[in-house]
């Protein structure tokens, strides 16, 4: 039934794009020269000083792969992304979901994770043929095992269905969370790849006598922003 | 022209689901009007002898699916909401239009209000701020589904309720 719906859904989502497609068009050729000038310039500033941390990176990559060798410990597999547009949203501002335009033709599987540049969107929930449905992070039906990049400490942040907020549930106030900890994605559970990015903690409020602290988390990514996603395929997985 | 009235309802029906589906902002994305529950409505009270309760959980069921939300939820809500126009079944229609956005703004307020109860079972947060705009937008786009619903021509309307 919902395979049906999303089916018949799609030529209405497309419909529904016009508008704002005309509109990104119409900004598009109205733009000065002068701006986009200054955007270049801009880019290749940003391209070079990329460049330099990717040297960089690769130079460390290949240090870790020699400790882990020593280790004994195996290879960490490098994760094979696949880039995506965004064709739909959720109608409903209760229910946060994303229609993208890659489906089981292009190997996409249910649980795949989804990523903007800048975190952890959420994960594959239906796919159809040419298309997919993306439950995002914040929704409420979904939590996912983080970690805090500073101290290791493990937990759950879950989706309230807000946009801008997540929860971490049953932190206990002797826990080590400060304001401003970067949470990763832990790869517990087997869903999520480790290491992706996924919020930073906003607040903590501590009722007294309550047993656990509440704390807030925005998540990394632009949830209701990003156009252009990556889906990463699970290296373990050889994509069909 | 008198044309047949399947024709012109699953032409409303798609155009409120192509405007249901317009993405809008993080900002407004909360005072999206229910373009589906306006057209349910506007059915309603101008064919009443053809669609009643029964219409309305279907379009709920319709809701329910394209939004991707527990099935059943919308269903409810439609259905309650549209027994007050089955209700005033002939009244509404000779009402003004000032009268029927009011009659509008209060039969959103009482589904919003009704479908985030039904939803804060789920643990999903309600904004009451955002039931009230939401009301306040719906009315402003009430007169449109209003004034095209009201025009079209009908043939050989029914004394009972079909569905």
């Amino acid at each position: 039934m919902n395979s049906f719906v999303d089916n018949v859904g799609i030529p209405l989502h497309y419909v529904s794009n016009i508008p704002s497609d005309l509109l990104g068009w119409l900004s598009n050729i109205t733009v000065k020269r002068s701006d986009l000038e200054s955007e270049n310039t801009q880019l290749i500033q940003e391209n070079l000083i990329y460049k330099g941390k990717l040297q960089r990176m690769g130079e460390l990559q290949a240090e870790n792969i020699r400790l882990r060798l020593l280790l004994n410990a195996t290879e960490l597999l490098m994760d094979e992304i696949l880039v995506t547009e965004v064709i739909g949203v959720s109608i409903t501002s209760k229910i946060h979901t994303l229609i993208i335009n890659r489906g089981s033709e292009d190997g996409v599987y249910i649980g795949q994770p989804v990523l903007d540049s800048e975190g952890l969107m959420g994960q594959v929930t239906r796919v159809n043929k040419n298309f997919s449905t993306v439950l995002l992070i914040t929704d409420s039906t979904h939590a996912i095992p983080v970690q805090v990049l500073r101290t290791g400490m493990r937990s759950t942040a879950e989706g309230i269905s807000d946009f801008k907020t997540m929860t971490l549930r049953f932190i206990s106030p002797t826990s080590d969370v400060k304001v401003g900890d970067q949470l990763v994605s832990s790869g517990l559970g087997g869903r999520f790849p480790a290491g992706y990015p996924v919020g930073i903690v906003t607040a903590i409020n501590h009722k007294s006598g309550a047993n656990f602290v509440s704390v807030e988390v925005t998540p990394s990514a632009h949830i209701n922003k990003s156009k252009h996603l990556l889906l990463v395929f699970d290296a373990t997985k050889k994509r069909s | 022209m008198k044309g047949n009235i399947g024709i012109y309802l699953a032409c409303s029906i798609v155009i409120a689901c192509v405007f249901q589906y317009m993405p809008m902002s993080q900002s407004l994305i909360g005072l999206k009007p229910n373009f589906l529950l306006l057209n349910t409505l506007g059915w309603i009270i101008f064919v009443p002898k053809r669609f009643g309760v029964g219409f309305s959980a279907i379009m709920g069921l319709i809701y329910d699916l394209i939004s991707g939300s527990l099935i059943g939820i919308n269903i409810i809500s439609f259905t309650l909401v549209s027994a007050v126009p089955v209700y005033l079944i002939g009244w509404l229609s000779y009402f003004s239009l000032k009268q029927r956005c009011l009659f509008i703004l209060v039969t959103i307020l009482f589904f919003e209000a009704f479908n985030s109860f039904l939803y804060s079972f789920f643990d999903i947060p309600t904004n009451l701020v955002q039931i009230f705009f939401v009301s306040i937008t719906s009315v402003c786009v009430w007169p449109i589904f209003d004034i095209c619903i009201r025009k079209i021509p009908i043939n050989g309307p029914t004394q009972h309720s079909q569905f």
